[in-house]
Order: structure tokens, then C-alpha cells, then sequence
């Protein structure tokens, strides 16, 4: 036992020999001082030299089995109910209760069974899919082939209002064609249905009838690894293993998903070991977290890109970017691998805003170089000899140490004759609302993760199709090449279409490219993880680190 | 003036303030977001938002929805939240005590460091005690509450381990947080306590207590403090509206789930009904307070009866 654990153990009874006259007051007092400044100068000495210093007590505590692994959310969900919600953080805590009928494979990358066993395509506009046996909900229900048929009645129903409806209109309807056996009908050739089976939950038919959806909203039933236990709203969710699971069992009993939303108490959480991950490290913090001997900052590579849109289709009125040379030139004049290796951990170049893991995404494109003369040369040759003024909307769109990259690009823009001036908004609800309704121009900064659909349909069409509210570029030829990319099942006839939409894009530049984001996680020495490249956590994954 | 009266008078007063509050919020809300576009999916057709907003009433001209929110309003329906489907009163009340419990403690901390320090101060004057009772006063006052939140959390709850560094749950996830608020507090608590103590003992009762023989104890709490009291609780009261401030920012660095926290995040995203029910009830307890401590500083000194 060391020096301060004895002093600590022994105040007590240095209290008790005072109430019992045998020491005076002073020599009480010298105690309390001795244990604690023991405590407090071995605490603070390391602390000063970065190694902080756990209070024995803490660190048997640790030593035991860990019985909790802790995920941080930097914000609170607005229900348990996996259909009603668009939020990334409850996509994660979802995927801990429910399961889904596809999951993807985190070595392959690709979408393997879940609670579907096996799928093939039997017509261009339907699939037929055998669905496990033998798995029940945590309340006894069992998963049967009514259940698949009831969660896409669900969803796609439009009197239940649920927010992801528009990700499954493409299908028609579910038939039952026996107990563990479906086809899913579509309205029309769907490529990306396997995508999509990864991120839909399964909730239980007979439960949600019953109970009714306010119900099922704050008292999830799944078949996931991990059953409900409570929702203290505000500050935390909890949930323990399913020891009934049909799968493979989590090693840590016990998960909580800690709401947290201020990142810098979340990193002091991380640091002080109440929590194990921690999401969207800023990049300035990474050099603490690792040098604080509890925590280690992992980098991930991971879907979500950025770009700036550049008001080509004039949405916002008439601006110089309506020009293709002057939206060229906007992207010749940053120094985007600068960037990269200066001011952030990493990043995959997008030289046609396609992350290099997004199924089509061609390599044979050159992103573009760092050529201010090139800039200059096409600004003068578009009129624009003097440069001209631009408002920019930014926002924190997830990327590492957005502001200094921001910053730094402004001053690049500026140096080719394209002051932008940049306009910060806070919530980044407001800039999506400006977008939508056509007031972003002429530029403003935008982020995609594409709903974690490792395909260009994913960011092709809902950021670029000329009928999309985000997109502010109307490229006819663009839009034959990705609805004919959308309308096929072929992967070959695919690629060759996104081969020519990435060249198109590239050539017409629409946006500035910028890059596909390494992500920043703080992990706890106390767990053994990876970060996962589809942004969504896996505590179940996570196994106690053995020394 | 009756006490009834002045009651009468100051609610009246109140109700005018709650008004313009109410009319502020409303406006200032519907100009930071579009709440249809945090509630239906991006790719939306225009159809659907169309639709969208004529059931939730908001393509009526905005004197009309103000209208049809003071009547809401007055009979204590604020509306679903946006984001969580449940009445906003629900959720603000079930965050309400623990911001009230949070404030509390800020309040009892900052009295019990203002008070002593104050009382000395004034007493010693130009002493040792009062030069540094004031260079922590000011240094107090100039320190972010930020900073001194995210300190605290690191050196008490990350290097020493000694308290949490965040959350809520025992008396030692209090600790962290309402010091932060009474050190908020504190200085300028300080500066009027000794500022009060110092007017009153010059006093001539003061003189003339001391000239009886009373010990200085006494002279001290007996007679200078209680004088300087009403002015002081009366100050008190209106920090109340300064503590709900740093509040917000208290509870968002301790991860503290009180009322405060909530605001910020219904404002981040266009959350009117809780931002604008959080608002109004929080205005209401403000005046509120306001109104006790008017009415009971009142009753207590009629030189103070308006």
C-alpha cells in the first residue's frame, strides 16, 4: 500500500483517537494537512509534468474487469425509435439494440447478412431475400418474414411522418412468400438496395402495435447485442448485454452512451477515464490526448466529404462563378495538399467530389494543382482582370480545425483575385435552410456522408441532380449519365457512367474540391478498438485492453 | 402604500415586461431558422414542405401566429418540440430543478465567499485583507466563466481525480459547477457587501453602539449587517437573471442537464416551441424573484417603498 492510501485509511482514525481525547486538536490538523498534500503534491507534481495521477482507489477500480464501455454523443437524440430520426448519434446508439437486414463487413467493406442470410436479384425491379431463423426480440417476439414486411410498411407509410422515408421510395412493396422468405418489389431498377439494407432497422410488429409509437419511441425493443435499460434524457443511455443474442456476444457487459456537448468536457471526460470514445477530436487536442498516458487519438478515414459550392446555375442571382473559367480558377487557386499536410490530419483529395471509397469513384483524374498564374490567366480571360468580391458561407461541417483551413483558403482565393469574405453561421440547420432555399450564393461550404452508401448515387444525386435543392449546377449531360448510373443493376455499366459524370464534374467544376475527412477519435488505453470507416461505433466490437 | 397595493403595482409591471418578452422571443425565433427543414429529410419536394407548413400554421401572416401564440401562451401551451415530439413544458420542467438546484448552490457559494471577505474588507480597510479582497475581486470579474469552468474540470477532475469532471448524479457532480457560478458571482457580491457595510458603519448608530460598550462583534453583526442587508439581498435578487447567464454556459461545460443547456441546443436548432416556452418560463421566474425581493425589501425598509 502507498504512502497516500495509508494517509487516507488512517485519517479516519486519526479522527477517531481526536474524538477520544488521545491526540489535540494541532496534531489532528497535521494529519489532514500530511495525507493531504501527500495526495495533493503527488498529484500535482506528475500532473505538471503531463502524466496525470489516479487516486489509488480509482486505479484498483480500473484494474478490475471493466464492466462499462462509454461512448460520448454530442448530443441528446430526440427518441429511441430507429424510423423517426435523421441524426447520425442515433444511428450509432440504433445499431447497439436493433440489427439491421445487411451489415457491412468492416474488413471487406462490403454488405454481408445480418438478419438476412442471403439475397439475389431475381427481376431488374425485385429481390428476393431469406431472412435468419430463430431470432427474437428482447420482449420474446420472434423475427419472422410479417416483421421485414411490417418495418417497410412502416417506413414508408406517409401517416407515420417518418424523416427517412425518402432513403426507401424506391420500393414498391414487400410480399411474403413464406415464414423466413421475402421479395421486396421496386418501383424501378434499384442498385443501391443492398447499400441501403445496413442502415435500416428491424422493430418488432406485435410490440408497436401494442404499445403504440409514443411508446416505442422511449422504450426500444430490438434483437441487437444490446437491450435498453434507461434513458436519464439530457445526460446519458444505457444498455446491457443481450445474453440471448443470436450473434456473437459483446465482451463488455455493460454500454452508455454519455451525452456530452461541449468537446472540450468530453475530452476532459476521456482524459479523467469516465469515457472510452470520443467523437470529432479537435486536431489541436490530439497531441494531449496522447500524451496524457490514458488516451490515444485515432485517425480514421471516413466517407463525409466537403466541398464549396459555387453558384453555377445562378440560383441566387447573377454572379462571376456563372462563368466555368471562374469557377476553374477558384479551384486552381488553393493549395489543397498544403492544406493537407498543414492543417489536418489527413484527407483523400475528391478531384471530383467523389471520396475514393465511394463505389465509381475514378483515380484516373488528376485533382486539380496549385496554380495562381493558371487562376489569374482565366479570371483575366473571363473579365475579371481586377478580381472580384464574394460572400462565403461557412459553418462547422465536421471537418478537423474547419476555421484554419477556411482562413487559409481565404487568403489563397484572395491572392488569385476572388475575395471571399466569410460569413460564419452557427447552427448548421440555418445554412441548410439558406441552401434549399436558393440564398447560398454565390458560395457556401458544404459536407456529405451519404447516409454511409459507399456508391457516387449516394453524393451524385442528392447534391448534384439539377432537381436537388442542395445543388446549385444544372448539368444536362451530368443528369442522363446518373440516371442511367441508377437505372441499371450492371457495376460495369455503372462504372463507365460515373467514369464520364466524374469527368464532367471535374472539367465544369461546380464546387471547389476539397477532400474526404480523416476523422479524429480519442480512445481510452482501457479498451481495444478501430474506429470504423462508415462513422458509425461499434461498442459491441470493443474488448477490455489486456496489459 | 398598502402592501397589496405595491403587490398589485409591481404585477402589473411584471405583466407589461412579460409582454415584451413574449413578443421579443416570438419574433427573434422565427427569424433564426426554418423549423420545416429541420423536421422533414433534405431531398423533400417543395410539395411536401408546402404542406408541411400550412399544417403547422406557419404561411399565416406573422401577426395572426402571434396572436394564436399569446393565447397559447397564457394558458401554458407552448407547443411539441420540434425535434423530440413531446410538449416543450414537459421537457423544460423536467430540467427546471436542476438548474434551480445548480443556481442555488452558485448562489449559497458566492455568499459564502462575498460575504466574509466583504464584511472584512469594509471593516479593515486599506489593510492587507482589503487589498487583496479586492485584487480577487477584480480578478474574479475578468476571468472567463469558460475558462475557469474548463480549468477546474481539469485540474480537479482530470489530474487529481478528486471530483467528476462533468455530468450529474451525486452531490459530487454539484461541487464542480455551482463553484464556478459562485466564483462568477462572487465579485461583485463582494464589492457590494463591502460598499454597504462601509456606508453603514459611519453610521451615527454605529457610533453610538460602539459609545455604549457593546463589543465589536456585536456592533459588527448585530446592528451594521442587518442594515446592510436589504440593500444587498435586494442586488442579490437581481443577479438571479446574471446567474441564469452563467448558467448556460456552466451547464454546457459540466455537461449539466438543466434548462439552460436545453435552450442553447433548441436554439442551435431552431427549436421554437422549447426555445420559446424555455424563455418565457425562465423570464417569468426571473420577475418573479424580482418581485419577492422588491416587495419583501419594501415591507422591510419603507425608505425602499417606490
Amino acid at each position: 500500500m502507498d504512502a497516500d492510501t495509508l494517509a487516507l485509511e488512517n485519517l479516519d482514525r486519526w479522527w477517531f483517537f481526536y474524538r477520544k481525547g488521545l491526540i489535540t486538536r494541532r496534531e489532528l490538523f497535521q494529519a489532514v494537512l500530511a495525507a493531504g498534500s501527500a495526495a495533493g503534491a503527488a498529484g500535482l507534481v506528475p500532473a505538471s509534468t503531463g502524466a496525470p495521477r489516479a487516486w489509488p482507489v480509482a486505479r484498483a477500480a480500473a484494474a478490475a474487469a471493466k464492466d462499462t464501455v462509454t461512448l460520448h454523443l454530442n448530443s441528446d437524440l430526440p427518441n429511441l425509435d430507429p424510423h423517426m430520426h435523421i441524426l447520425r448519434e442515433e444511428i450509432i446508439t440504433m445499431y447497439h439494440m436493433f440489427n439491421n437486414l445487411g451489415t457491412r463487413d468492416l474488413k471487406t467493406m462490403k454488405i454481408g447478412p445480418d438478419l438476412a442470410t442471403s439475397w439475389k436479384i431475381v427481376s431488374p425491379t425485385a429481390w428476393e431475400m431469406d431472412l435468419r431463423q430463430g431470432v427474437k426480440f428482447h420482449n420474446g417476439d420472434v423475427f419472422t418474414a410479417d416483421t421485414v414486411k411490417f418495418n417497410y410498411d412502416r417506413v414508408l407509410n406517409p401517416a407515420e411522418k417518418s424523416p427517412q422515408r425518402g432513403n426507401h421510395d424506391a420500393i414498391d412493396h414487400v410480399e411474403v412468400l413464406g415464414p423466413y422468405k421475402v421479395r421486396i418489389v421496386t418501383k424501378r431498377p434499384y442498385p443501391i438496395f443492398v447499400e441501403r439494407l445496413q442502415n435500416f432497422q428491424m422493430v418488432p410488429e406485435k410490440y408497436v402495435k401494442d404499445k403504440g409509437d409514443a411508446y416505442v419511441a422511449e422504450h426500444p425493443v430490438g434483437t441487437g447485442p444490446y437491450k435498453f435499460v434507461d434513458w436519464k434524457r439530457g445526460s446519458e443511455i444505457n444498455v446491457v448485454r443481450n445474453d440471448d443474442y443470436w450473434g456473437p456476444k459483446p465482451a463488455i457487459p455493460h454500454a452508455k452512451f454519455r451525452i456530452i456537448t461541449d468537446v472540450a468536457t468530453a475530452v476532459a471526460e476521456l482524459l479523467a477515464g469516465n469515457v472510452d470514445i470520443v467523437r470529432y477530436v479537435p486536431t489541436d487536442q490530439i497531441a494531449t490526448i496522447n500524451r496524457s498516458g490514458r488516451a490515444t487519438a485515432k485517425v480514421q478515414k471516413i466517407l463525409r466529404v466537403e466541398y464549396v459550392a459555387l453558384d453555377a446555375a445562378g440560383r441566387s442571382g447573377s454572379n462571376p462563378f456563372q462563368d466555368k473559367r471562374v469557377r476553374q480558377a477558384a479551384n486552381y487557386a488553393i493549395d489543397a495538399d498544403l492544406y493537407l499536410k498543414r492543417l489536418q490530419p489527413g484527407g483523400d483529395r475528391t478531384p471530383a467530389a467523389l471520396n475514393p471509397m465511394h463505389f465509381g469513384f475514378d483515380p484516373s483524374i488528376p485533382p486539380y494543382a496549385h496554380d495562381p498564374d493558371a487562376a489569374r490567366k482565366l479570371l483575366a480571360e473571363a473579365g475579371y482582370k481586377n478580381g472580384f468580391d464574394a460572400r462565403w458561407l461557412t459553418s462547422n461541417l465536421g471537418m478537423p480545425s474547419y476555421q484554419n483551413v477556411y482562413d487559409a483558403m481565404a487568403q489563397d482565393l484572395a491572392g488569385a483575385g476572388i475575395r471571399a469574405k466569410q460569413q460564419f453561421i452557427q447552427a448548421t440547420q440555418t445554412l441548410v435552410d439558406l441552401i434549399t432555399s436558393s440564398k447560398a450564393g454565390p458560395m457556401f461550404g458544404f459536407s456529405w456522408g451519404s447516409y454511409s452508401v459507399f456508391d457516387a448515387d449516394g453524393l451524385y444525386w442528392d447534391c448534384f441532380h439539377p432537381t436537388s435543392n442542395l445543388s446549385y449546377w444544372h448539368h444536362p449531360r451530368f443528369a442522363e449519365l446518373i440516371e442511367a448510373a441508377r437505372g441499371t443493376i450492371d457495376p460495369d455499366l455503372r462504372r463507365r457512367f460515373y467514369a464520364s459524370a466524374q469527368k464532367i464534374v471535374h472539367e465544369d467544376a461546380p464546387v471547389i474540391f476539397l477532400w474526404g475527412f480523416h476523422s479524429v477519435f480519442g480512445a481510452s488505453t482501457a479498451i481495444d478498438w478501430t474506429p470504423e470507416p462508415d462513422e458509425i461505433v461499434r461498442l459491441y466490437n470493443v474488448r477490455p485492453h489486456q496489459a | 402604500m398598502t402592501l397589496t397595493a405595491r403587490l398589485g403595482r409591481n404585477l402589473v409591471r411584471a405583466v407589461v415586461v412579460l409582454f415584451g418578452i413574449s413578443v421579443i422571443t416570438f419574433v427573434l425565433s422565427h427569424v433564426i431558422g426554418d423549423p420545416v427543414s429541420v423536421l422533414l429529410p433534405l431531398d423533400a419536394p417543395a410539395s411536401t414542405r408546402a404542406s408541411y407548413r400550412h399544417e403547422m400554421g406557419l404561411d399565416r401572416p406573422i401577426a395572426a401566429q402571434y396572436l394564436a401564440f399569446a393565447e397559447d401562451t397564457v394558458q401554458g401551451r407552448f407547443g411539441d418540440s420540434f425535434l423530440v415530439k413531446k410538449p416543450a413544458i414537459a421537457l423544460i420542467a423536467e430540467r427546471i430543478p436542476r438548474t434551480l438546484l445548480l443556481t442555488a448552490a452558485g448562489m449559497v457559494i458566492a455568499v459564502t465567499i462575498a460575504f466574509p471577505l466583504g464584511i472584512l474588507s469594509a471593516y479593515r480597510r486599506r489593510s492587507l485583507v482589503d487589498s487583496t479582497s479586492i485584487a480577487v475581486a477584480v480578478a474574479g470579474a475578468a476571468i472567463p466563466i469558460y475558462w475557469l469552468g474548463l480549468m477546474l474540470q481539469i485540474a480537479l477532475g482530470v489530474h487529481l481525480h478528486w471530483l467528476p469532471p462533468s455530468g450529474y448524479g451525486s452531490w459530487r457532480h454539484l461541487v464542480l459547477p455551482a463553484f464556478t457560478l459562485g466564483v462568477f458571482l462572487a465579485p461583485v457580491t463582494m464589492r457590494l457587501v463591502r460598499s454597504g457595510m462601509i456606508e453603514v458603519l459611519n453610521q451615527e448608530y454605529v457610533r453610538t453602539a460602539r459609545a455604549k460598550g457593546l463589543p465589536e462583534g456585536r456592533v459588527l453583526l448585530r446592528h451594521a449587517f442587518r442594515n446592510m442587508l436589504i440593500p444587498v439581498l435586494t442586488v442579490l435578487g437581481l443577479q438571479f437573471g446574471q446567474l441564469m447567464g452563467g448558467a448556460v454556459i456552466t451547464e454546457t461545460v459540466f455537461a449539466w442537464p438543466g434548462v439552460a443547456s436545453l435552450v442553447v441546443q433548441a436554439i442551435q436548432s431552431s427549436d421554437f416551441p422549447v426555445t420559446q416556452a424555455a424563455v418565457m418560463i425562465l423570464a417569468v421566474i426571473i420577475l418573479v424573484v424580482n418581485l419577492s425581493v422588491d416587495t419583501v425589501a419594501g415591507t422591510l425598509d419603507p425608505r425602499l417603498r417606490a
